[in-house]
C-alpha cells in the first residue's frame, strides 16, 4: 500500500478539513511537498506531527497542518488525480461548493505555495473559462491576486491585460463610490499598461494575437516550454 | 338659392379609421409622429435622440462584480475561442 500523507487544512473560522493524498504524488507534482515529506523540516506555519503508532506506519499517519483555502484545496487533490478541474465540486456534504472566480483566484495562490506550475496554468485556463462563461468579472480578484503572489506571477498579468483590452471604467469604482480599494500595485501595473499602449510596438494587430493563454503560463526550470497545459502526471521531457 | 342635389351629403354612419389595414395599433401612434399610419414608420427627432443620450447609461460594476460591455464580450469570446483552438495545433516552442 502505497503511503499516504495527510494533511489538515485550516482556514480561518472555518472547520478544518483533512485530506489524504498519496505523498509520492504529492511529491511528484509539489516541490514544497517534496521537500516538506522528504526533509520532515517544519517550514513557516507548517508542522509536522507524527502520531503514535507503529513506527513503520509512520508515513501513512503523519499529519501536516498546513492553513489555506479548502476550497481551493479540493480543487488541487481532484486536479492532480484527475488532471481537471471541476466546476461546482461536491463538498463530501451532499452540497455543491461554488468555483466562484474568488476561489479560482484562492487556487492560484495555492498553486504559487505549492510551487506546482502545471496547476497554475490548468487554472489560468480555466479561470479565463469561467470569465468568457459568466461574462462578469470579480472585482474583488486583482486585489487578492496582487497582495497573496509574487511580482513574476503570471496571472497579474492576465488580469492587467483583461482590464485594459475588455474592462470598463466603472470596474475601478465599484457603485460609483469614490473611494476605491483595489490593490495599489494593480492600479500601478494598470497604468503602466495603459501607457504602453501608446507604444507603436506594442499595440497588437488583433485581439487574439494579443490575448493567447500561454502568455500567461509559468514553466518551471530546465523544462521545454509548451503551448498547452497537460495533464498532472504527464512529464515533459526536454528534447535533445 | 342652391338646388337640393348641392346639399352636403349626410353619411348615416361614420367611417370606422380604426379598423383600417392601413393604421397602426392605437398605442403604437404619437401625435409626435409625422406619418403615424405608415406601418414601421417611426421619426426620432433630434431632441428625442438628445434626450436619449443624456439618460445614464446602466453601471458596469454591481457590488463587486462588473459586467463586460456587450461588445468586449463578444471580443473576449472570439479571443477564447481562438486560444482553445490554438494551443493543439502549436505544439511546443522548441520544436
Amino acid at each position: 500500500m502505497l503511503p499516504l500523507a495527510k494533511i489538515r487544512v485550516t482556514w480561518g473560522n472555518h472547520d478544518s478539513r483533512v485530506f489524504a493524498i498519496h505523498s509520492n504524488i504529492l511529491k511528484h507534482r509539489s516541490p514544497f511537498f517534496k521537500t516538506l515529506l522528504e526533509s520532515n523540516t517544519k517550514a513557516a506555519g507548517i508542522k509536522n506531527e507524527l502520531e503514535e503508532g507503529n513506527p513503520s506506519e509512520q508515513d501513512m499517519t503523519s499529519t501536516i497542518e498546513f492553513e489555506g483555502s479548502i476550497v481551493a484545496f479540493r480543487l488541487y487533490t481532484e486536479w492532480i488525480y484527475s488532471g481537471r478541474i471541476q466546476r461546482g465540486l461536491s463538498n463530501g456534504e451532499g452540497t455543491t461548493e461554488d468555483t466562484s472566480l474568488h476561489n479560482i483566484g484562492q487556487a492560484y495562490i495555492l498553486g504559487e505555495r505549492l510551487q506546482d506550475c502545471k496547476f497554475k496554468n490548468a487554472i489560468v485556463d480555466f479561470l479565463l473559462e469561467t470569465i468568457v462563461t459568466q461574462g462578469k468579472m470579480d472585482l474583488t480578484l486583482p486585489t487578492l491576486i496582487f497582495d497573496k503572489t509574487s511580482v513574476s506571477a503570471p496571472l497579474r498579468k492576465l488580469l492587467v491585460d483583461l482590464y485594459v483590452l475588455y474592462g470598463h471604467q466603472d470596474w475601478l469604482k465599484p457603485d460609483g463610490s469614490n473611494e476605491s480599494t483595489i490593490s495599489a500595485a494593480f492600479l500601478s501595473d494598470l497604468s503602466t499598461a495603459f501607457l504602453a499602449r501608446s507604444n507603436p510596438s506594442d499595440l497588437p494587430t488583433t485581439n487574439s494575437s494579443a490575448f493567447s493563454a500561454f502568455k500567461y503560463y509559468e514553466y518551471p526550470e530546465g523544462q521545454p516550454i509548451s503551448f498547452r497545459t497537460s495533464h498532472p502526471r504527464e512529464i515533459d521531457e526536454p528534447k535533445p | 338659392m342652391s338646388a337640393p342635389a348641392d346639399d352636403p351629403i349626410k353619411l348615416e354612419h361614420r367611417p370606422v379609421f380604426g379598423s383600417l389595414p392601413y393604421q397602426l395599433p392605437e398605442d403604437n401612434t404619437s401625435a409626435h409622429q409625422s406619418f403615424p399610419f405608415l406601418p414601421g414608420y417611426r421619426h426620432i427627432s433630434f431632441e428625442e435622440q438628445r434626450l436619449e443620450d443624456m439618460k445614464p447609461l446602466p453601471p458596469m460594476a454591481v457590488g463587486q462584480v462588473g459586467m463586460f460591455a456587450p461588445s468586449a464580450l463578444r471580443s473576449l469570446k472570439a479571443a477564447f475561442a481562438d486560444l482553445k483552438a490554438t494551443p493543439g495545433q502549436k505544439g511546443h516552442l522548441l520544436e
